[in-house]
């Protein structure tokens, strides 16, 4: 483990601009980069990037999977990234690009000193900070690996090993416009039909692995107009898939109700949906990571999360995947910043597991 | 009175774009234009236009006003007009821009008609399509009239005698913004803002008191707990009492919706225009309706719904009553002025005008 390659591969890496959905230039570098590890490369028809490393001082040839994401949230244009002693932050005016380079930067620096290692799957997906996640659309049959880690996360301890069902959904009330001073008998107001509905949904924390939200309301564009339309972003999520479907015809039900009460219409189109994932405590990718981080020095904390990862889509596409911290902070926001210590930590902890696989 | 005159006039004037409130190069336009035709001008502060013109074969002192407004609705750049069998229309990419241009061309086809006036106060407001902001802010002091009429309605019949009081609301919510997984940390603003909406009574509350909630807007992100929403509503009511005893209402159930939820609510209430009523025996009712009934016109007084002008003429003093222009379907691209009605209106101006002399 060379720290020092690690914070310069790293520094390299977000300095090459990803925001999503403009993150194929990234993807073009890290091609490069990893055929130069040794990587035979492939892209899929999304543009998510595969790599294969064969095995080092292993007859093993059962792959493991590291993944990470190419792209960057805004504004993640010319980072400029400061390392200090303890840490590394963007000049201020950026985020960082922790989220996920140093993942990155960590598989790299593992590939580049584990002593012996199994053949590797490295996946650098697209657009997981958007939808549609590259995740959803990659190409499974381009991978081997029955199992996998994403590095995704933000201390060395996580190990998560659960995602939610998320039902992401726009509910559009139209109803009928009319002057509201002189004629608002002929007027059917969306507004209040919508507003009708929030007041009866239940919202926030409905169980302790289940939650609503209304996340954006639209409606209406003039003052003196019963407004025709209004616009609802709507989310519900819980870690119990049955719970998230109930949830959501519940809501659903009361759209409805309140669309019917006014004289409105309302339609409700489902964008995206994550289904609910769980593996076992004890299968062999969660105990690998937990025995890797107690020989680094690391307590483990095993838990499923409440928000989606593209592990969802990767667990239900067969690929057994836990997801792992990266050692950043204050991710989505110009503060950002990575730990060194833990940069370090995670890149001794992921060598240990591949070390353990060969 | 010379019909081609006053449709050429017309048709110059809609092809001068004024979008509210991009206005100010139609009204200096107008104000050449008034000079030429022998008026001293002022402008306010605000840049409405007054043009001032002499008695014509008159020894009447007491000046009246006509009133009509510069600003048009959107989409109102690059109007070009097109008169076919005796309408006229856009080319369809545009309004018209009759609301309110052809009540100017009538009242310039009137006034170069007329053989005799009294003392006339031609008045141009601007912004009169943002609630009447334009005469709302004139300097009523550079007005001498007692009396006047706006030519801002579109049938030829109406004679407009009482309007409104409208109070506009405008409130936003204040929450805490979190990750919709971690409500523990979150205040969402719509919560409050829809259940308010849902105490509120809205639409008709009586014959002439109405509410609405027109506009609402918050929250960013799906899987965010959004901590701002605005939202705007209003209320009128011919009563001018019961307008600002529902306004009060109002700014109660969106003050109590906050309390009950835990925001922070904001709550910005302005009168955007003052009602009124005239008697039906006032002269100037009386004068308009003797002049279009001996056009053959049947007119008819009427209370309406919306705020005009007139509402801030009336309620500085000017006891001012709204007359049509002769036109339909305006703020649409179908807007359509008739010519015969433009005509038959002159017609009245020019009998009322000399009336008055």
């Amino acid at each position: 483990m060379d720290k020092s390659r690690l914070i310069n591969t790293f520094c390299d890496l977000v300095r090459i601009p990803s925001e999503s959905p403009d993150d194929k230039e990234f993807i073009a570098y890290m091609e490069n980069l990893l055929q130069k590890e040794g990587a035979k490369t492939r892209l899929d028809d999304f543009g998510n990037l595969v790599g294969k490393i064969p095995a080092k001082n292993s007859s093993s040839n059962e792959y493991v999977m590291f993944c990470c994401h190419g792209d960057t949230v805004k504004p993640g244009i010319g980072i400029e990234p400061v390392v200090e002693e303890k840490i590394i932050r963007s000049k201020g005016d950026t985020i960082l690009g922790g989220d996920d380079k140093a993942g990155i930067a960590e598989i790299i620096e593992m590939l580049r000193s584990a002593k012996k290692h199994p053949p590797i799957e490295v996946v650098i997906t697209r657009c997981e900070e958007i939808a549609p996640a590259g995740a959803e659309f990659l190409d499974y049959s381009l991978i081997d690996s029955k199992m996998g880690y994403v590095l995704d996360m933000d201390t060395p301890s996580d190990v998560i090993t659960g995602g939610p069902t998320c039902i992401f959904y726009t509910v559009k009330f139209k109803g009928v416009p009319a002057h509201s001073g002189v004629s608002p008998e002929k007027g059917v107001s969306a507004i209040q039909a919508a507003a009708y509905a929030i007041s009866n949904l239940r919202l926030g924390r409905i169980d302790h692995e289940t939650t609503a939200n209304v996340g954006v309301i639209k409606g209406g564009h003039s003052m003196n107009i019963i407004p025709e339309d209004a616009e609802l972003a709507v989310e519900c999520r819980s870690l119990n898939n049955e719970t998230a479907l109930k949830v959501f015809d519940e809501m659903k039900e009361i759209f409805n109700k309140a669309a019917k009460k006014f004289g409105a219409t309302v339609s409700i189109d489902a964008t995206t949906a994550l289904e609910a994932y769980s593996i076992p405590k004890d299968a062999k990718v969660v105990q690998l990571a937990v025995s890797a981080m107690k020989k680094n020095g690391v307590t483990p904390d095993v838990k499923g999360i409440a928000g989606g990862t593209d592990a969802t889509h990767i667990n239900h596409n067969g690929i057994q995947t836990a997801v792992l911290g990266v050692g950043g902070r204050m991710m989505h926001s110009t503060e950002e910043y990575v730990i060194i210590d833990e940069l370090v930590a995670i890149t001794n902890i992921i060598t240990t597991i591949v070390e353990d696989l060969a | 009175m010379n019909s081609q005159r006053l449709v050429d006039s017309f048709c110059e004037f809609v092809r001068i774009s004024s979008e509210t409130p991009n206005d100010k190069e139609f009204v200096s336009y107008m104000e050449k234009l008034l000079v030429k035709e022998g008026a001293k001008t002022v402008k306010d502060k605000f840049g409405n236009l007054i043009a001032k013109f002499p008695a014509l074969n008159s020894t009447k002192k007491g000046s009246i006003a006509f009133g009509c407004h510069a600003d048009t609705v959107k989409p109102g750049l690059g109007i070009e007009p097109v008169v076919k069998d005796g309408l006229i229309t856009s080319k369809g990419e545009t309004i018209l821009g009759a609301d309110d241009k052809a009540g100017i061309a009538e009242f310039l086809e009137a006034f170069r008609t007329a053989k005799k006036r009294p003392p006339i106060e031609f008045i141009l407001t601007r912004c009169e399509e943002m609630a009447t902001e334009g005469s709302f802010n004139m300097d009523y002091s550079l007005v001498d009239s007692k009396i006047g009429y706006i030519l801002d309605e579109e049938g030829i019949d109406i004679v407009v005698v009482g309007a409104p009081t409208k109070f506009a609301l405008y409130v936003e919510y204040s929450g805490v913004s979190a990750h919709a997984s971690e409500p523990e940390n979150g205040v969402s603003a719509i919560i409050p803002a829809a259940k308010a909406i849902t105490m509120l009574k809205l639409g008709r509350i009586d014959h002439e008191t109405t509410a609405n909630v027109g506009i609402i807007e918050g929250g960013q992100v799906v899987n965010g707990i959004p901590d701002k929403v605005k939202l705007v509503a209003e209320c009128r009511s011919c009563d001018h009492n019961k307008a600002v005893a529902l306004s009060k209402e109002m700014e109660r159930i969106f003050k109590l919706a906050a309390d009950e939820n835990n925001v922070k609510v904001d709550i910005k209430s302005e009168i955007k225009y003052y009602s009124f009523k005239i008697s039906e025996t006032h002269p100037v009712v009386k004068y308009a309706i003797d002049a279009m009934s001996k056009n053959g016109i049947k007119p008819i007084t009427e209370v309406i719904t919306g705020g005009l002008d007139a509402n801030n003429f009336n309620r500085n003093g000017i006891v001012t009553a709204t007359l049509g222009v002769g036109c339909r379907d305006i703020h649409t691209k179908e807007e359509t002025a008739v010519v015969k009605d433009m005509e038959t209106i002159t017609k009245s101006l020019i009998d009322l005008i000399e009336s008055l002399a």
